[in-house]
């Protein structure tokens, strides 16, 4: 592709997420230092960096090739989101700050326990086999991602290039986050998150102006069809609203049940500052949501429809419209989306290995330094599957389709997990043990289900499916069981 | 692009910004620690 100066762009990028590691490692002591930063995140840091390790790859890369294909249908997907990113900071942000600090809660399994009282330590142990099973799948996801586009701005053959590619992605990950911990996975993600808003905003006002305005858009894309242009996108009836509208809507339920994003509510400095908090990340969704599809709408009228891999369309879009450095970064912008979600979910899977198995199962009393050293240890040792896992979905044809799947697939299981145990956990006080392990449990095994009995699929979307599966079993199991 | 698009694409904007500000007073009174 656009060879040095991309280049350049891209290594100055990696370098100061290194640096941002060495620094933050001073700051670090305990265990709750390497998991929540010690609690000290202000509104803006926990916010923006909240946003930029909820997107992950899919959105600089799938959601403009989505958009790309399928035009303006694609803005449901958005409002699902903003909206469930909404309800996250709103119904859920302030309690769980509140009630993990009042509990001396560190990970979501904590919560849950100490919630509940549960002696059994089955909620502990079904969420930690939630959390371990879908994110080492999602990790693998995004070091694919990851070395896709490194290799392609290398320009590196298939097979040895793409490995090379998949250990830079790991190292310069794994090094920041053991380095630094929270502290530095939330100001690298900081900055990340920027990063991807401004490629968001940028490259469709660029592009529209290239094209001679919306009138110039409308034109060129033309012979895509009127659908293409309508939110309808040509369905009636229920075929639009099941298929388009709900299935685009259905985003959103994610948002209530990731633990990545979870922590960073639970490490904000005071709750106060979660109002604050809210307000930034909506801002920072209402601007670039609503101009990531425009990338692959705008990339349509500039590039011509026929991309090889639709899912390159923001970067060949910033390196046809902009000169080579600024692209660089742009690009760059797109491996931040990934690296800002792998870091915070190898974050998330070590700690749960670290504070919800060896502490709470086996050693209550052990020391905070050899703690932290024990994270860091397990946090390699997740890279590792992780890494492996990326290898091998290499190495398989139709990799493209196998990255969606993962997302799309941990993504739903980690929704439908959480999502509806905690916000009843969170503000219903006859929610019971019971009804959460149920809820938890029902979420986990509906994903799977879904996934391997597509026929599912054409009855309900996944992702609407799973959360009502899951939310249905908390509430009618609690009441089933509550003794009021 | 039809009327349909343009309310549910700009006008769905709107509604969340206000929703938004509606959250920031629904959480006013439940923060300080």
């Amino acid at each position: 592709m656009a060879g040095n100066s991309v280049f350049v762009g891209l290594i100055a990028y990696l370098v100061v997420m290194v640096v941002i590691g060495i620094i933050s490692s001073r700051y670090m002591r305990t265990l709750d230092d390497y998991v929540l930063a010690g609690r000290r995140l202000g509104p803006w840091v926990a916010a923006i960096s909240e946003r930029a390790s909820g997107e992950s790859a899919w959105f600089l890369l799938g959601l403009p090739a989505a958009a790309y294909g399928a035009g303006f249908r694609e803005y449901w997907d958005v409002i699902g989101i903003a909206a469930g990113i909404l309800a996250s900071w709103t119904f859920i942000a302030m309690p769980l700050r509140r009630e993990t600090a009042r509990l001396g809660a560190l990970t979501l399994p904590d919560y849950f326990e100490l919630r509940f009282k549960d002696k059994t330590r089955l909620l502990r142990i079904v969420s930690m086999v939630v959390i371990l099973f879908f994110y080492t799948a999602y990790v693998a996801a995004q070091l694919v991602g990851a070395s896709k586009i490194f290799q392609s701005i290398l320009g590196l053959p298939e097979g040895s290039g793409q490995l090379i590619c998949l250990v830079i992605g790991l190292v310069i990950v794994v090094a920041y986050t053991i380095m630094g911990g929270f502290l530095a996975v939330a100001w690298t993600d900081f900055i990340q998150g920027l990063l991807m808003t401004s490629v968001a905003v940028v490259l469709p006002i660029v592009g529209l102006f290239t094209i001679g305005g919306f009138s110039g858009l409308v034109e060129r894309v033309a012979e895509r069809g009127p659908d293409f242009m309508s939110v309808t996108a040509g369905t009636t009836g229920s075929a639009f609203f099941f298929g388009v509208v709900v299935g685009g809507l259905s985003w959103g339920f994610g948002y209530l049940g990731q633990p990545h994003l979870l922590a960073r509510y639970m490490a904000i400095r005071k709750t106060s500052d979660l109002r604050r908090g809210g307000m930034v990340a909506m801002g920072w969704t209402l601007i670039s949501y609503w101009g990531a599809p425009m990338i692959g709408i705008v990339g349509l009228a500039v590039l011509g429809p026929n991309l090889a891999d639709p899912e390159m369309v923001m970067p060949q879009l910033a390196v046809t419209l902009l000169p080579g450095w600024i692209a660089g970064i742009m690009i760059a912008g797109a491996t931040a989306a990934m690296m800002s979600t792998a870091d915070s979910q190898l974050l998330v899977a070590s700690s749960t290995l670290v504070e919800d198995i060896y502490v709470r199962l086996f050693r209550p009393a052990a020391r905070p330094e050899s703690l932290v050293l024990i994270s860091r240890v397990c946090t390699v040792l997740i890279a590792g599957i992780a890494f492996v896992l990326a290898w091998s979905a290499l190495n398989n044809p139709g990799t493209t389709s196998i990255i969606d799947g993962m997302v799309s697939y941990a993504w739903t299981g980690l929704g439908a997990s959480f999502g509806p145990a905690l916000l009843c956990a969170l503000w219903w006080k006859r929610t019971t043990w019971h009804g959460a392990l149920a809820g938890m449990f029902g979420g986990m095994v509906s994903t799977i289900a879904w996934k391997q009995i597509p026929a599912l699929g054409e009855v309900l979307d996944i992702k609407a499916a799973c959360v009502l599966i899951s939310a249905t079993l908390v509430v009618g199991v609690s009441l089933a069981t509550s003794k009021e | 692009m039809s009327t349909l698009t343009g309310i549910v694409v700009i006008g769905s904007w709107f509604v969340l910004l206000g929703l938004t500000l509606a959250a920031y007073r629904f959480n006013r009174d439940r923060g300080d620690d």
